[in-house]
Formats: C-alpha cells, structure tokens, sequence
C-alpha cells in the first residue's frame, strides 16, 4: 500500500464525500486510501484556530474547493467539481480556488462541463431539443494556464461529459462500476497519477508522468481558443488616463459606453452611486485620511508611484455587496492581465462606501431622489415605475466596507485601488510600496 | 444533521435498495446531489407566488406510481408543500409530466414510462399531524425502515416491500 495510508482527502460537503467513496473503488491506488481517512472540513471559523488544519487552511481560507487531498499531513491536490458553466463572469467564481491552489504550490484539476444547457433555460422550455449549449467562459482556462507558468505546479482539467439534453451526466449511486467510469473515469486516473507521484517521486511513476504532461498539454491547448468578446468593464489605461480617473473617479463612464442602458436594470443604481461619488476619504492600513490637503497630497503620492508607469487595468464591478462573481474576477484579471503585464488593478465598487453616513445618503436615494427615477424613466420609458419598485426592492442595494469578509480580504490582496462611492481604498499591493 | 436531513438520507437509501423503486431525482434543499439529476418544475402559481420553478425534493418511481415528495423533519411543517404537490397534480396532466421530467433526465429509468398514476408524498421522521386523504405519508428512520401512514398507504404498501 505505501503511504496511502497516510493520505487524507478533505472534502466540503456530505454529497463530496459520498461521491469520492463511490469514485475510490475505480482506482487501486485511490481504493487503498481508507474510509476513515475521508471526512469533511470545518467552516473557516472553526478552522482558524486550530492547528490541526494549518497545513490546509491557505487552501480554503477565501474560498471552498470540493476535495483537499494531504499526504502525512503536506496538501498534494485540490480538486474542484462543478456541474455548472456559465459563458459570462459567473463562470470565474470557482477561480479564487484555483488561485489559492497555484500560490500554494498544489496541483488542482478542474472537473466540469466545457459547455452545457443552462438549468434556467431548460427549466422553462417546451422543446429542449431546441436549446444550445453556453461554453465555460475561456478567461478561466487562460487564467488556469497562467497560473501553471508563474507558479510551475500543474494546473488540469478534465471535462464533465454532457448528455444529449446538454445536461451534465448524473450516474445513480447503484450503477455499476464501469458507469461510473464512463463519466469519471478520466478525473480518477488524474486523481491517482498526482497522488502516485507525490508518494513515489520518480520511482516508477513514468505513466502517472506521462499522464500529466498530457493533461495539462490539453488545457494550455483550451486557454488559446477564445471565446469572450470585448468588455465593457474590464480594460487598460494608459499612465495619463489611470491619473485621470484616480483624481476624478466619475472619468470611468467616458469609457463605458451604453453599459448602464442594457442588461440588468441594476446598472442603473451603479450608475446613480457613481454619478454622485466624491473623493472624501482614503482608507488605508490602520487610518482613514479625510482631510482634504492630506487627500491631495496622498494622492500626488500615488500617481507618482513606480508602478503606474505603465498605466493600470480597470475592474468596474456594479454588483451590490456580495462575494461571488466578482472576486473570481478580480483574481482573475489580476493573473491574466495585471501580473503578466506588470500592471496594477484598479478595481470600480461604487455601491459600496466606506463611511456608513454615506451608505445611508444611497440608501435614502432609493425613493426619494427625483434623479435615480429620472434614470428609470430614460431608459425604460412608460414600465419606469415597476422597473424601479422591482429593482429596488430587495436587500443590501448599497452597503458599507466590511475589510474582514471575504471580498474584503480578496480585493485588499489583490487590488491597488479599490474605488468605492466615497473614497479610495488603498490594497495590500500599494501599501507596501507607498 | 436536521431532521429534515435524517428523513432524506432514509429515504433516498430506502429507495435505491428497494428493488420495486428507481431514484430519479433527490436533491437537498441546502446541497448537491452527484448521483442524480435536477429537475425543477415550473410553477402553476408563478404568477402569484413570483417563485418560478418548482423544485421537488425527491422523485422516484415504480411500474405503476409516479412519486412527487416533498421532505420535512416533522409532517406537521409541510403544509406548504402540500400545496405546492396539488398545484402540480392539478395543473399538469400525467403524461406532461412524465415528458417533462424525461427529457430533463441524462439517464433511463424504465419504470417510468410504464407509471400511471402519480401520488403526493411527504417523507418525514414523524408524522404529527392530521392525515390528508390525498397525501401518502413516508416516516423513514433510517434505510431499513420505512413506514407508510395516511388514506392512501394500504393501496400502495407493495411498492415499498423491500424485495
């Protein structure tokens, strides 16, 4: 058996764990890891202070990957299995998982669909024959392979294979084996070349070596077909326009065309809070800077920072605050275009502030300012008053920084800038060169 | 784990040992289901409720009976879901509803083209509350274990002999 014993596989959830006992008895080298050894992992609350999961903790404390695999005790694999895939940003909300995996130094597979129906679409749908299949956006993939150049640790994925109503294919607990193969067989023999060469190293793993050359072969393969369009959201600035839009936050909409009047009516209340965002406040490490002479001067100190030489790239996220999809984003474009291009990111937040009276002035907006109404009634015309009571009636539509949750930790690691409604705040990579 | 979580387990666990029954859809409220598929109906009260599609916690089937079941930890909380199983048996005819849920499906089952009759069910750990004449009430304990209750178990009782 040699060592398999001493490899733990934690999982997120009971259905992991059912699904990696059924899975085990298709590999002999998975088959010989023991079923005491598979068990769930605590939330990151409970897991915090406890020693017992040091090793692992890097590995889920922004987000939760399905399986965590150790080898006395060092982590050796993270697998995530998602049946999901989804064309647009919602796609990148797996890939905070990726990314912690890579800066750790463990091997990560992907299992998913590369392209599938949408469950929405086929919920409401007369015809099923009729619907097509939406394709994982490529973002994740190129992201995937830019992590396995940067870090050298592989970076896989095997496809979730989708039946003829584009679904992904579900295998009943009591199928047989070779059911079971048909559908995981691939991420199984993943699974065992990663774990055979992290116990034996070079001794007779020459297959298990082979088997992910060509792997990972494959995905840098799939990170060069594209499939995302231009975004309105996300682009490069040069140095004089980065300084621009630093100093005055509102410049971004020259460069977002008629984002705001298409899509998610929600937009609009993006646009209202960035219509009235004001430069108040600097959030930095330990301190809010309010004082307007020190305003300036902080900020005559970072524009004249080294490191918007080359100007910046932009995230513009209107979403109200919420972790998902935005921070797999964030990491994302961080990986593809700011790390590789040597740019820093500047990331967009204006429904959030960073002073609760300023959240409360959004708030109070809601119904009471003729403006935000007046936005509803250009675009939508005469159905302005329900677009407007249906858009704004559910929760949380402005908020205020919380640093200590998990979109507050990911953007203060990731972003130089974070621009919200009332100031900026100043991450984790500017910090330390300011 | 809730009793609500100890009442699915039994069931689903039930069901696939129970050679009379095919598992078609389970799926936790609050989690991921791998081994079978999702199948959400849309809903007959959309307009009211705003609640566009349906989700029902298990399907399951035998040669004869369609199961719609809805799964609380108690039957005396489940009266929501009892509505929401009679707006679907009330709007949708059988054969609809078995088309719908077949072309959803990335596997055969072959009991279900043969079923003809469809049968609201709440499975629970206790059953706590006034019967309805047209629900059939499923206390399960653990796999091993399951009893019916309710006007319609004595009609039933074979499918749920574990053969």
């Amino acid at each position: 058996m040699g060592l398999l014993n001493q490899i733990e596989v934690f999982c997120d959830e009971d259905a992991d764990v059912k699904l990696f006992k059924r899975l085990k008895g298709l590999s002999s080298i998975l088959n010989n890891i023991p079923d005491e050894n598979i068990a769930k992992y605590p939330q990151i609350s409970a897991a915090v202070n406890n020693r017992t999961y040091d090793k692992i903790f890097p590995l889920f404390a922004f987000d939760r990957p399905d399986y965590i695999f150790t080898l006395a005790g060092k982590p050796i694999l993270v697998v995530e299995v998602t049946e999901h895939a989804y064309t647009g940003d919602n796609g990148l909300q797996r890939f905070v998982r990726v990314a912690s995996a890579a800066e750790n130094k463990v091997p990560f597979i992907y299992f998913g669909p590369i392209a599938r129906v949408r469950d929405d679409e086929l919920d409401l749908s007369n015809d099923v024959s009729t619907l097509s299949k939406r394709s994982l956006t490529s973002d994740f993939f190129e992201g995937m392979a830019t992590l396995h150049t940067l870090y050298k640790v592989p970076m896989l994925f095997t496809e979730w294979i989708t039946a003829r109503n584009g679904k992904v294919k579900k295998v009943p607990l009591t199928s047989t084996d070779s059911k079971f193969m048909g559908v995981y067989g691939d991420l199984c023999s993943l699974m065992a070349a990663i774990i055979n060469l992290a116990r034996n190293g070079k001794n007779g793993t020459a297959d298990s070596a082979a088997l992910l050359v060509k792997s990972q072969a494959q995905l840098l393969d799939l990170a060069n077909i594209k499939n995302t369009r231009h975004s309105d959201v996300k682009f490069a600035l040069n140095r004089t326009k980065t300084i621009e839009l630093i100093r005055n936050p509102q410049q971004i909409l020259q460069y977002m065309s008629d984002y705001f009047f298409k899509g998610k009516p929600d937009k609009l209340l993006a646009l209202y809070a960035l219509r009235n965002s004001q430069l108040k406040n600097i959030l930095l490490k330990d301190r809010i800077v309010s004082d307007e002479t020190e305003i300036s001067s902080f900020i005559k100190k970072i524009c004249s920072a080294d490191i918007f030489q080359e100007g910046a790239y932009v995230y513009f996220s209107g979403y109200k605050w919420r972790s998902d999809p935005h921070c797999g984003v964030a990491i994302n474009i961080y990986y593809r275009e700011c790390k590789v291009n040597k740019l820093p990111l500047v990331l967009f937040y204006p429904r959030i502030s960073i002073t609760s009276s300023a959240t409360q002035i959004l708030l109070e907006s809601l119904n009471n300012t003729q403006n935000l109404i007046e936005l509803f009634k250009e675009r939508y015309s005469i159905d302005f008053a329900a677009k407007h009571r249906t858009t704004t009636s559910s929760a949380a539509l402005y908020s205020t920084w919380i640093g200590s949750t998990k979109q507050g930790r990911i953007f203060l690691r990731y972003c130089h800038i974070i621009v919200c409604n009332d100031g900026i705040i100043i991450g984790e990579p500017l910090q330390k060169i300011l | 784990m809730s009793l609500e979580d100890e009442a699915f387990n039994a069931l689903t666990a039930f069901i696939c040992f129970n050679k009379n029954l095919e598992l078609i859809s389970a799926h936790p409220p609050s989690g991921k289901s791998y081994f079978t598929d999702l199948i959400r109906i849309p809903s007959p009260t959309q307009n009211k409720t705003g609640n566009r599609r349906a989700h029902i916690d298990i399907i399951f089937c035998s040669k004869q009976y369609l199961y719609l079941c809805e799964v609380k930890g108690t039957a005396k909380e489940a009266n929501e879901d009892i509505i929401k199983l009679r707006s679907i048996r009330d709007y949708y005819q059988l054969d609809k509803l078995k088309n719908f849920i077949i072309e959803r499906l990335t596997q055969p089952y072959s009991f279900l083209k043969c079923c003809s009759e469809l049968v609201l069910a709440i499975g629970c750990t206790k059953v706590d509350s006034k019967l309805e004449q047209d629900i059939l009430y499923i206390q399960a304990e653990d796999a091993n274990s399951v009893t019916l209750k309710g006007n319609l178990s004595k009609s039933i009782s074979l499918d749920f002999i574990l053969l």
